[in-house]
């Protein structure tokens, strides 16, 4: 059984199998003021003030996983109802408070908000630059820092608060990484979906849909063996099940190419593997687009050789990333992209047994494509390939998270940085820490390289060498 | 002719890649590549008896790298009736 991290996985869970399941009787129209109850059958309230809240929740969750709304230009979206507008003020002084004499908070406060009533600290949040230096000075730590987690966990501060103390996606600087929908407590930011779209694709017998299932893959599932969720997926109506891993030991040699002719020119290529990474550089570091990688993701390469073999055939990414949503929207090789969430989610809503069923294998891709999906990854693909050729004098720097490739492109940005490949990955220990994974947790590192080590191409050459790859673009 | 030899993951992990190679060596050495068009399907839906092997987007024969020269050579008569 799939054990769920939190409530909010599985309300969302809930929601997208009870969406799934009326898509595949073909009966959604009909039935979508059902799901509401359904969900929350109620009379009790479980979570929120009153069971019509919880239902009006469900209701925008609905929403969301038949598509959204379409007027909303980012791919995920604040639900009102949800939202629980936390508190607005981002340092509080606690009941810890002894009331002291030294008033360390008071001195070290910059701009004089602190003030002491009845012998206790006062914050005065009009004055408050939220810097910090109170808490810090506290020797009994009775300053709270109580930062909304959607605003502390958003890496580009895309997030604010509007007069209703509800929180607001400026779309401008939104990267689409997903960590909202991952950190708000209340799962107030959700993804949109294409479930009803990739259903209704599914439901047509004529179709010809394939499955491209993402490295990270390795760390799902953990309640099934892996090969049962392929019978699954082929169950459901996908024609076959291609590794994204495969588009890595492309993406891998053109990269790897493209790496050369950069370090000719004495520049730095950064990676471009990861949809956020690259919105990134766009919005915040414009200067540095040249040196984006040309080289097309693992998703589109992958896309682009099933298309190579069977030209009649669709293509549906499944991942652990929010940012393959808008990355599908503008590299149009790939008809549809799902998450791990929603993939379980159209399982379950066919009532499939996973262990039931007999394990098919999925094996075509590389140990090193494998390991894309960790950070690390694309850097020793690339530099293994290159010192095969006999490429050795290369400087490579992982950004591990939009921290990380933040300082890393600051350098860049004014010539202080000497690498001459940047990895960039707006996740924290890369795809396998998605935000929409299913399991998030110390074992996925592990689970990528057991999953990596089963492959039985060891290089990218050997698990493309049937391929007729000259007909394929890269970029 | 045109044959396709499945890629998918149960073929490739039965020897489809090294049944492709052996084709087209098969091809190399008789000239055919003007009567057999050699190319990779994925899954041909006979998983279980890879390495699946269709003949004209119809026949569907299981083969493995073993095999594939003796099938050659049948498909290469058949080309010559």
């Amino acid at each position: 059984m799939r054990k769920f991290e939190n409530q909010v996985q599985l309300i969302k869970h809930e929601v997208l199998k009870e969406v799934s399941k009326y898509a595949f009787e073909g009966t959604l129209d009909e039935n979508v003021a059902l799901i509401p109850v359904n969900v929350n059958p109620g009379p009790d309230e479980k979570y929120r003030c009153c069971i019509f809240h919880e239902r009006a929740i469900t209701a925008d969750r609905v929403k969301l996983a038949m598509g959204g709304n379409p007027f909303v230009p980012g791919v995920v979206e604040v639900l009102e109802s949800a939202c629980d507008q936390c508190p607005v003020d981002r340092y509080v002084v606690t009941e810890t408070c002894r009331g002291c004499l030294a008033h360390r908070c008071q001195g070290a406060c910059p701009v004089d908000a602190i003030s002491i009533n009845k012998g206790r600290a006062e914050i005065d949040h009009h004055k408050c630059i939220e810097c910090g230096k109170c808490k810090e000075s506290c020797p009994y730590n009775a300053i709270a820092d109580v930062m909304r987690p959607c605003r502390r966990d958003c890496p580009v501060d895309a997030i604010h608060i509007d007069s209703r103390k509800k929180a607001v996606i400026n779309y401008d600087e939104c990267i689409s990484c997903g960590a909202c929908v991952y950190n708000c407590p209340f799962g107030a930011i959700q993804d949109k979906s294409e479930i009803t779209e990739v259903i209704k694709a599914l439901s047509d017998k004529e179709s010809n849909i394939y499955a491209m299932l993402a490295p990270a893959f390795a760390s799902q599932f953990d309640y099934v063996d892996l090969g049962q969720v392929i019978t699954g997926l082929k169950l459901i109506g996908f024609r076959d099940v291609v590794e994204v891993a495969l588009g890595a030991d492309l993406v891998t040699r053109h990269e790897a190419t493209e790496l050369i002719q950069m370090k000719i020119n004495g520049e730095t290529l950064t990676s471009s593997c990861c949809p956020s990474f690259v919105e990134f550089i766009h919005k915040k570091f414009p200067e540095l687009i040249d040196n984006i990688s040309h080289t097309v993701s693992p998703m589109t390469a992958t896309a682009r050789l099933i298309k190579s073999i069977d030209p009649t055939a669709k293509v549906v990414f499944i991942g652990p990333c929010i940012g393959k949503k808008l990355e599908k929207q503008r590299a149009l090789d790939t008809e549809f992209v799902l998450t791990f969430e929603e993939i379980a989610a159209m399982i379950d809503a066919k009532s499939i047994d996973l262990n039931a069923l007999t394990p098919q294998p999925l094996n075509n891709a590389s140990y090193y494509g494998r390991k894309f999906a960790s950070s690390g990854g694309v850097s020793s693909s690339v530099l293994n390939h290159l010192s095969e050729q006999g490429c050795v004098d290369l400087q490579v720097e992982t950004c591990d998270g939009i921290a990380a490739c933040s300082k890393a492109l600051k350098l860049l940005k004014f010539k202080k940085h000497t690498v001459d490949f940047i990895e960039g990955m707006a996740c924290k220990g890369g795809c396998i820490k998605g935000p929409v994974t299913m399991h998030h947790g110390p074992k996925d590192i592990k689970s990528i390289e057991s999953y990596a080590k089963l492959a039985i191409e060891p290089t990218p050459d050997d698990a493309l060498r049937i391929f007729n790859t000259a007909n394929i673009s890269l970029i | 002719m045109e044959i396709k030899i499945c890629i998918g993951s149960a073929c490739h992990l039965k020897g489809s890649y090294d049944v492709i190679k052996k084709c087209q060596n098969y091809i190399k050495e008789h000239n055919l590549s003007d009567t057999i068009e050699l190319k990779s399907a994925f899954c041909l839906g006979r998983c279980s008896e890879a390495v699946s092997v269709q003949v004209n987007a119809t026949e569907i024969f299981s083969i493995s790298p073993e095999t594939a020269e003796g099938f050659m050579k049948l498909m290469h008569q058949r080309t010559e009736l």
